[in-house]
């Protein structure tokens, strides 16, 4: 049965929560037919472009303190990005895939927050691999929660995150993997 | 039949919903942002609104907030809807006085399910809204030059960021005060025609001498020109607190390194003082004197906050020798800021002009704390 969707958004638009150091921007991404996961990685641009942005303060996440129907957001200074499983994947477009039987469960810190999650990995989890010589600036964390180093009662989940490798102070992982379902 | 007021700024949710709703038995009138919905809710006041978060100009949270305020309004349901999706998003929409909080995207039988479903539920008569008192936090020192101003400004702004309200901060040097100058504000009026008024000033005089900062601070500067003889001061300060405290969430006050009648009214009425600290073994001793004497006001060891300021890893004394010396843990060390005097000679504060900086940070955290503590 066809069912209608309220507040879906446009075709091809993403809504997505970024996270800088100082600032929460919730936004709409044009995905087109890439996901947010093509977008974030696409070195050729610097920048990236969005719509209906929502800006809050990280202290206090919740309050809206400014709202404008577009903005470009640097893409070297998005510490995260909370986005849906189908759009922290690579599309099908790119040569290379995302996928792997092993999880890990990892502890990373960035500038501001400290962040739980998991990582999908086809073998041993190669830590320097994983932050130093990766492909991706933003790699997939499954299952994630994100805390405020500074007001730790302020959390974030989300389905997925994809967290800006560059921006990483600490990468610690779990000693025995799980087997993927 | 109940009427549902539906607020959201995107023409085609609103047709969607206006559809879906009125095929279920329901009125419905549409809005289309945040001032057309309170307007409408105020002239019919509905059974039920439901309001979209993210709106140009006023926000749900705000229309929810002014719906609650309102005696015509506050008694109705309300539902929030959003895109965003976090357990903060939800305890923020339930702060703001909402019943309900769903998730976009939704299904309209969802929504209209739990429109039923709050429209049930019994309801109180109109809340009277209650203005909780303000607190009042000082910051002092007896020993003078070691930041206690530049705290007090940057802790002032800290609370107007973490309330997202206005707070009030109070310059209570009556011989040299530099808050003014380190908001890069130059008010016509300032603590000074107070003093002159007496302990009969008014609200409005007072209002008038209340300097406003883009940060959401409202600053009553301290006299332009020493004052060197304030008597009665400490009953115009009091009724300047009394008077601020029913206004603002957080009145900060800075005070003078002394013990003379206005700094006495202020600590008196405080509910917590922020006893200054360095690393030196001059500000260690004066905090060792100042003790006994803010205990003599009334004070419990609860309400008096040991504060490390300015501190360095080469400081001479570490905060272990203070805690020992005062036998009071230290609640708060704010690192030394290279930057500092750069945002001061900008007349920016430390936390506006370098916010990831390790001090504006600190002083951030000392205000968590204090509004956290406040909250118990």
């Amino acid at each position: 049965m066809k069912r209608t969707i309220v507040g879906a958004g446009p075709r091809g638009y993403a809504t997505v929560d970024f996270f800088t150091g100082d600032y929460r921007v919730s936004a709409q991404i044009n995905v087109r037919n890439r996901t947010v996961n093509d977008i974030l990685n696409d070195k050729r641009l610097s920048y990236i472009e969005v719509f209906d942005t929502y800006i809050s303060r990280i202290s206090q996440p919740g309050y809206i303190v400014g709202s404008h129907h577009v903005a470009l957001l640097r893409k070297d200074t998005i510490s995260f990005a909370i986005v849906p499983t189908g759009e922290s994947r690579p599309s099908g477009q790119r040569a290379y895939r995302y996928g792997g039987k092993l999880l890990y469960q990892v502890f990373l810190t960035l500038p501001a927050f400290e962040i739980q999650g998991k990582v999908h990995t086809t073998g041993k989890l190669d830590l320097y691999a994983f932050l130093a010589t990766n492909v991706d600036d933003f790699v997939i964390l499954t299952e994630p929660v994100a805390r405020v180093a500074n007001f730790p009662d302020n959390t974030f989940s989300g389905e997925a995150f994809l967290v800006n490798r560059l921006l990483v102070t600490m990468f610690c992982a779990s000693e025995q993997p799980e087997r993927a379902a | 039949m109940s009427t549902v007021l539906i607020i959201d700024d995107d023409p085609s949710v609103l047709k969607l919903l206006d559809f879906a709703m009125s095929k279920a038995g329901f009125r419905v009138v549409l809005a289309g942002d945040g001032e057309e919905g309170l307007e409408k809710a105020q002239a019919n006041p509905p059974d039920l609104a439901i309001v979209d978060v993210m709106m140009p100009g006023l926000d749900g949270y705000e229309v929810c907030r002014r719906l609650r305020a309102d005696p015509r309004t506050a008694g109705m349901a309300i539902i929030v809807l959003t895109a965003r999706a976090q357990a903060v998003d939800r305890k923020v929409a339930l702060e703001a006085g909402a019943d309900e909080y769903l998730v976009k995207p939704i299904m309209p039988d969802e929504l209209i399910r739990l429109a039923r479903e709050v429209l049930a539920r019994p309801r109180a008569a109109a809340p009277l809204v209650e203005l909780p008192q303000g607190r009042v936090v000082t910051v002092f020192s007896l020993r003078g030059g070691i930041g206690v101003t530049s705290l007090a400004v940057n802790l002032a702004v800290a609370f107007a960021h973490l309330r997202q309200e206005e707070v009030s901060l109070l310059d209570l040097s009556l011989l040299a005060g530099h808050v003014a100058l380190m908001l890069n504000l130059q008010p016509q009026l300032t603590l000074a025609n107070l003093l002159e008024q007496g302990s009969e000033a008014e609200e409005e005089t007072l209002d008038r001498c209340l300097a406003r900062h883009s940060s959401g601070v409202r600053v009553l500067a301290a006299p332009p020109q020493p004052v060197t003889s304030a008597s009665g001061g400490g009953q115009v300060v009091k009724r300047i607190v009394s008077l601020l405290r029913g206004r603002f969430p957080y009145v900060v006050a800075d005070t003078a390194s002394t013990l003379d009648e206005v700094t006495t009214a202020v600590l008196t009425a405080s509910d917590l003082v922020l006893v200054i600290v360095a690393a030196e073994v001059q500000a260690l001793q004066t905090a060792i004197v100042s003790l006994p004497a803010l205990r003599a006001l009334g004070h419990e060891d609860d309400d008096l906050w040991l504060v490390l300021n300015q501190y360095t890893p080469k400081s001479p004394l570490p905060t272990q020798a203070a805690e020992k010396a005062l036998r009071r843990p230290v609640r708060a060390t704010i690192p030394y800021e290279p930057a500092l005097p750069q945002a001061i000679q900008r007349g920016v504060p430390l936390i506006l002009h370098q916010p990831t900086s390790p001090m504006a940070t600190a002083v951030a955290r000392l205000a968590y704390q204090i509004d956290k503590h406040f909250e118990k």
